[in-house]
């Protein structure tokens, strides 16, 4: 089958899929309509390329429902590869139901735990892992050619951020709960007494609710926590709002944490070995920052509201390209 | 004197006494800067005019924080490793309210004690040994194991060879996890084991059930009943209540509203560290009785950097 109908079958299952959401999903069904809305005019077909590994093993991440689509230029470029997707329980509502709807023979799912994919790691010739720090050793040890993309998460710098600016923050922050890497979990400004912030971050919880999982219990816990540990506290009943001078103990679900911090020598100062683990950087217009792109491990900078919504070719990594995605990393 | 006072409330008080327990927040707030400091981030100053006032502190900052009214004379560590254990400072009163508290709130003094805690000289900074040595100063208690490690095939000669029909032992979760685990012959003895919790070594959450299922394939005839305590608290719940359900008393009662919610307590014992607590543990509570469903502290998910 040629790229452009490979191409073809995508989009329909993936129109199919789009117009199927249900309220039966575990996540914020108008969020992943605006995604998959916004990605739809995105996706394009790419060259057909050949890979060396036939059979490859992609370990997804829980509560993250894109990282598969983000993918999908690399499963559509590389023919003469099956992929496997380990699911987390999550996600076990989502892709499979895409997958039904793509009818691809190379794209194949497995349900099991961590301790059988090890075992089942054999059966395959390059492994790919998204999520905690604990999966690096699993990939490493298992001998084979593997790419790993490790835990990350984003942060915005608005020096004097307008009210559209911090509601689209906002909106990046309260995506799935605050719980994927491209949600930003602080953001860097200039004085926040000084936003008028209580309001609109009560209006962005409003328009972007929990989701199904969110324990109203974690964050209460978590505020009371907080709430000593911070310098202000601008937090509503289901989202946590916090000014802090030095990185907090616990990072509960819904939370942007503000400091009080412009000068990005002093923002790498705060983040310490952390800036090894930034995903994205939210800046006024979206535009690159030369010392923070330098000395991060930031690959993508987007503007408020922007920061779920990286561009088609992105592959969540510094350098990492459709080219070189099979390029196995050193083990380390 | 405040301690004679709350002392006696926790020998003989019979319902909760609130005029005491504000006089102990008060007490609390005035000595332990962190508690005063919280008390105003909730927006609360003194004096307090109900109990409903009473700021619940989180016990996160045991873990970092020395929270003391005074000055203490040694301390207790949590269980768990690394950084990450709570430190519970005492003096010689705090301890004479921890034996009380812990002597009133022991079900079933009357059976033969035996312990796989190790004695306290052993294991001087935790507190679940040091408890179980008041235990041993009142009624006897024989210690089946010096470590809080143990050796399920040794351990289980010696419970078969000293422990007599109606004996009550005392187990860490982990302690009774490995015995199921050792593979030894069942042991077909009517008696009580009292699982003290603990079981954070394993990196794995384990339900009330299913360590009962364990412990129960190993001793079938055992009546299993649960201990819940913690070194921030001086005060202890035993699984005593209608359904397997935790028993609060007058002197460490629960607060909050009926229902799911996070556990609050307010232990009169802790009168020198702080009394009115905030527990990540999500309890379902009916009037006195409560059960707990376990942390509500997230496990890493997802591809969101831990900080650490």
């Amino acid at each position: 089958m040629s790229l452009n109908k490979r191409f073809e079958r995508f989009l329909e299952a993936y129109d199919d899929f789009r117009e199927g959401l249900d309220r039966g999903l575990p996540y914020d069904l108008d969020l992943l309509r605006e995604l998959f809305g916004d990605w739809r005019g995105k996706l394009f077909p790419t060259e057909e390329r050949e890979c060396p590994f036939h059979r490859v093993l992609v370990l997804l991440p829980s509560n993250v429902p894109m990282v598969l689509f983000q993918m999908a230029p690399l499963l559509l470029s590389y023919p003469n590869v099956t992929f496997t997707f380990k699911l987390s329980s999550g996600e076990r509502e989502l892709i499979p139901r895409f997958l039904g709807l793509w009818r691809d023979s190379r794209m194949e799912v497995l349900l099991s735990d961590r301790e059988k994919t090890r075992d089942l790691a054999g059966g395959y010739d390059f492994l790919v892992g998204f999520g905690s720090s604990e999966l690096e050793p699993f990939l490493r040890e298992s001998g084979k050619p593997y790419r790993f993309f490790g835990p990350r998460f984003s942060l915005a710098l608005l020096p004097e951020p307008d009210e559209d600016q911090l509601l689209g923050l906002f909106k990046d922050v309260l995506a799935f709960d605050t719980q994927g890497c491209l949600c930003p979990r602080f953001l860097f400004t200039g004085d926040p007494p000084k936003l008028p912030l209580s309001r609109l971050w009560e209006e962005a919880c409003r328009r972007r609710p929990p989701q199904k999982g969110y324990d109203p219990l974690l964050f209460r816990y978590s505020r009371a926590v907080l709430l000593l540990e911070g310098k202000g506290d601008w937090s509503c009943h289901d989202g946590g709002l916090f000014q802090m001078e030095r990185i907090p103990s616990l990072f509960p679900p819904r939370t942007l944490f503000l400091v009080s911090e412009t000068d990005p020598e002093r923002v790498l100062t705060f983040l310490g070995e952390s800036a090894s683990s930034v995903q994205g950087i939210v800046t006024p217009q979206g535009e690159s920052h030369p010392l923070l792109g330098k000395e991060t491990s930031a690959s993508l900078f987007s503007p408020p509201g922007g920061a779920q919504h990286p561009p088609s070719g992105w592959l969540f990594e510094k350098g990492v390209t459709l080219e070189n995605f099979f390029t196995p990393q050193q083990n380390r | 004197m405040l301690f004679d006072r709350v002392l006696e409330q926790i020998v003989q008080g019979n319902r909760f006494d609130p005029e005491l327990a504000l006089e102990v927040a008060e007490y609390q707030l005035r000595r332990v800067p962190l508690y005063k400091e919280f008390a105003q981030r909730v927006g609360v100053s003194l004096p307090l005019r109900d109990p409903g006032q009473i700021p619940f502190f989180p016990v996160e900052f045991f873990k970092r924080e020395r929270i003391f009214a005074g000055e203490p004379e040694g301390f207790f560590l949590s269980s768990g490793t690394g950084g990450d254990r709570s430190r519970s400072y005492y003096n010689h009163q705090s301890l004479e309210l921890y034996k009380a508290s812990a002597l009133r709130s022991f079900p079933f003094p009357d059976s033969p004690l035996f312990s796989l805690i190790p004695p306290v000289s052993l294991a001087p900074s935790s507190s679940l040994a040091w408890m179980i040595g008041a235990f041993e100063s009142r009624w006897g208690v024989t210690y089946l194991n010096d470590l809080f490690e143990i050796d399920p095939g040794l351990v289980l000669e010696r419970i078969r060879r000293e422990l007599p029909p109606g004996g009550t032992l005392f187990a860490t979760s982990l302690q009774l996890l490995r015995l199921a685990e050792g593979g030894g012959e069942p042991l077909d003895l009517p008696m009580r084991i009292i699982e003290t919790g603990g079981y954070k070594a394993t990196g794995k959450i384990y339900r009330r059930e299913e360590l009962y299922g364990a412990a129960s394939r190993l001793f079938p005839k055992a009546c299993l009943s649960s201990e819940y305590g913690m070194a921030e608290l001086f005060s202890q719940f035993y699984s005593v209540g209608e359904g397997g359900l935790y028993l609060s008393h007058p002197y460490n009662p629960l607060f909050g509203e009926e229902g799911e919610g996070l556990l609050q307590v307010f232990d009169f014992a802790n009168l020198y560290t702080l009394s009115a607590l905030l527990v990540p543990d999500r309890v379902v509570r009916k009037g006195s009785l409560f059960d707990v469903r376990g942390r509500v502290t997230r496990e890493a998910r997802g591809c969101g950097y831990v900080f650490k």
